[in-house]
């Protein structure tokens, strides 16, 4: 596997915060790797410092085996960027909108048509080539905000929750494509809160939480450490019942968790434990409302591992 | 290395998103076009006179063949508006005359140096007419001939004349249509950190210099544009003239330049020091308006010297391009290689201060 882009040990201090502490990760060729992580855990200062707008405060950035302090710009269009707030040019149209982001990264002139319409057609964006941006519908405007991001066929590409409010079809869509762009070989690193996104899409996921990472892995290593299998996942009449279910299980599951009137049980064999775990409640019964089985998904995992305490 | 296609994309960009978001851009345009109307009804009182009246001093005593082919030429004249010439015995009388606004000039034969002396408000619209046809005649009578200059201007002021005279006030609306670009500038640069579009910068190949340069091209051509469209409005709606006609226009476009330059810079740097747009919007408008004023668009400055010999309005470097201005499209007037290169100096002095703060607040991390 080719490593395109690698971060050594990097950290960050603003003002004696050390925000991002020893993140070590590989982008490597024709892989998407997820980076995952609550509000603040230093996502997006671990992304700065990999794209050459921060320099960190330790560690080292290396490009294809070159190390540097932090990535010199002569190798910014080699990034392609697609940050989660669209960044349009609003009074030009979808095409001039694309022709203006190659140019700016002096993309060769005569490449510059046939890369547009390439794109154009691959995101289903042809009826709309010379509307104005601003006046483009919500999956219009992802789309192109995405091919806005790659026009000049970066070898690296990072997307920051590539497809937030958008229909299905889009998203489909969107996927379908990012996908595409991996079996070409690009290099992507995936920001994402919708871990269903990520899951779907990820070959390698990180998750971040205080400034490090605290699991790395494919979604089947991650669903095998931490889920140990399967989730049960039991939901009562009342708070206080939940509680009282949650103590009684306490002794024989560690990981268990409580939110509302819901309790959720990561279990080895779920199929197995289910009958024991009724039996165990049989008291309570009256006050269970529903009870099922099911794989842990990404987000039962990044909820296990992050906690459930809202973020800013 | 700045890159050449970057330039002309950003400042093709910004063309394109100031004309298509034309519903507030076009105060840069009103605005002048607005102030040339009212000034015009207000003080142009003298326009649509079909005849002006003349003096003449020294021609009929002079027999000399040019002389009275000029005398022909003057009172044959069939362009409009026409001459109606009254022959005075001295100079003397003849200025009471234009004291009297009895005639608007007085044309002084002096033989000896083979030359017409026109004496009179060189503010005034009438006496630009004069000279003008008195300027047509002297060249056709002289063709040929090997004189430094026919015609010498020996002007009456009559300062409360000018303080007042539309004529006076076109070249400062001029000026001031150029200066309203600073707000414009500043509210663009502001939104482009707003709306992110910094994003694009940062993350290609753009340089801060690309940028500051592809906004001088583009503001350039807006304010070509700009001028262009207040002359035609003045010339064609409110019948203002120049003394030499499109000649001592060319001057003026010469002038706008570094004055466009200035306004620019000025622009950058408040959209470089505020935090959004809206208050980009609010410091542009009140150093625009302070800048109008002190640059002489709508009232005459005082000429109390302040600094040395300098006024309020030669030290103002859009003073001194009002000014210019003037001297060309008023008196028809070369360019003054001196008062460019004082606009000029402030105008890559502002510029470089722009762009130096543009960057280093404007264009950083964004993420």
């Amino acid at each position: 596997m080719n490593s395109l882009l690698r971060a050594d040990t990097l950290s960050k201090t603003f003002r004696d915060r050390k925000v991002v502490k020893d993140v070590s990760l590989d982008i490597i060729q024709g892989n998407i790797l997820a980076f995952l992580g609550p509000n603040g855990a230093g996502k997006s200062t671990v992304i700065n410092m990999l794209t050459g707008q921060l320099t960190p405060s330790s560690g080292q950035i290396v490009w294809q085996g070159e190390s540097y302090e932090a990535l010199p710009e002569r190798y910014r269009s080699l990034l392609g960027i697609m940050p989660q707030e669209v960044v349009l040019w609003e009074s030009l149209t979808t095409e001039e909108n694309l022709r203006l982001a190659a140019t700016l990264h002096k993309m060769p002139q005569e490449k510059i048509s046939s890369r547009i319409d390439d794109l154009i057609e691959t995101l289903h964006l042809e009826k709309e080539r010379k509307t104005l941006a601003g006046n483009l519908s919500g999956g219009y405007k992802r789309r192109l905000h995405l091919a806005v991001s790659i026009v000049h066929d970066p070898d690296i590409i990072f997307l920051d929750e590539p497809s937030p409010g958008i229909d299905p079809q889009s998203r489909r869509l969107m996927w379908d494509y990012i996908q595409s762009l991996r079996d070409q070989g690009k290099a992507i690193l995936l920001t994402d809160h919708y871990l269903e996104e990520a899951e779907a899409l990820a070959d390698y996921v990180h998750i971040l939480d205080d400034g490090q990472v605290i699991a790395s892995g494919t979604v089947p290593e991650l669903q095998h450490q931490f889920g140990e299998g399967d989730i049960i996942v039991i939901r009562l009449s009342d708070e206080a019942t939940a509680s009282e279910i949650q103590q009684m299980l306490a002794d024989d599951y560690s990981q268990t968790q409580l939110v509302d009137c819901t309790v959720t049980i990561f279990t080895e064999q779920g199929g197995k434990e289910i009958s024991q775990i009724l039996q165990q409640c049989e008291p309570l019964r009256d006050k269970i409302e529903e009870i099922s089985l099911k794989h842990p998904s990404l987000e039962d995992i990044f909820l296990l591992l992050t906690g459930r305490e809202v973020r800013d | 290395m700045i890159s050449y296609r970057i330039i002309f994309a950003i400042a093709q960009k910004n063309l394109r998103i100031f004309f298509r978001e034309w519903k507030s851009n076009m105060i840069v345009f009103l605005l002048p076009l607005i102030f040339i109307a009212v000034f015009a009804f207000a003080f142009g009182g003298d326009i649509g006179a079909v005849t002006f009246q003349v003096g003449l001093v020294g021609f009929e005593g002079d027999q000399a063949q040019v002389t009275q082919n000029i005398l022909e030429d003057l009172q044959n004249n069939q362009d409009e508006p026409l001459l109606n010439i009254q022959t005075y015995s001295d100079e003397e009388s003849a200025r009471e005359a234009v004291a009297r606004m009895d005639i608007s000039a007085v044309l002084v034969w002096e033989g000896e140096d083979q030359r017409i002396r026109l004496i009179g408000d060189t503010f005034g619209q009438s006496f630009q007419a004069i000279r003008g046809i008195v300027s047509s005649v002297a060249g056709q009578v002289f063709f040929g001939e090997d004189l430094p200059n026919p015609v010498v201007i020996d002007p009456i002021l009559d300062t409360e004349r000018t303080t007042s005279g539309f004529v006076y006030l076109v070249p400062g609306l001029i000026v001031y249509g150029i200066i309203m670009l600073i707000p414009q500038v500043a509210i663009t640069v502001a939104q482009e950190r707003e709306k992110r579009y910094v994003f694009r910068y940062l993350t290609s190949q753009v340089r801060g210099l690309d940028v500051i340069l592809g906004y001088l091209i583009s503001h350039g051509l807006i304010i070509g544009f700009l001028q262009t469209t207040i002359l035609f409005s003045a010339v064609h709606l409110f019948g203002y003239r120049s003394v030499e006609g499109f000649q001592s226009l060319i001057p003026a476009l010469i002038i706008a330049v570094p004055t466009t330059l200035l306004c620019v810079g000025i622009g950058m740097f408040i959209g470089g020091v505020v935090r959004n747009s809206e208050e980009s919007g609010n410091w542009g408008t009140i150093i625009t308006i302070i800048l109008g004023f002190l640059s002489g668009a709508f009232i005459q400055l005082p000429s109390d010297t302040l600094i040395g010999d300098w006024s309020l309005a030669e030290i103002i470097p859009t003073g001194q391009a009002s000014e210019a201005l003037r001297q060309s499209m008023q008196f028809g007037s070369s360019l003054d290689g001196m008062r460019f290169a004082y606009i000029s100096l402030w105008a890559i002095a502002i510029v470089i201060l722009g762009g130096f703060v543009y960057t280093k607040r404007q264009l950083h991390q964004v993420l």
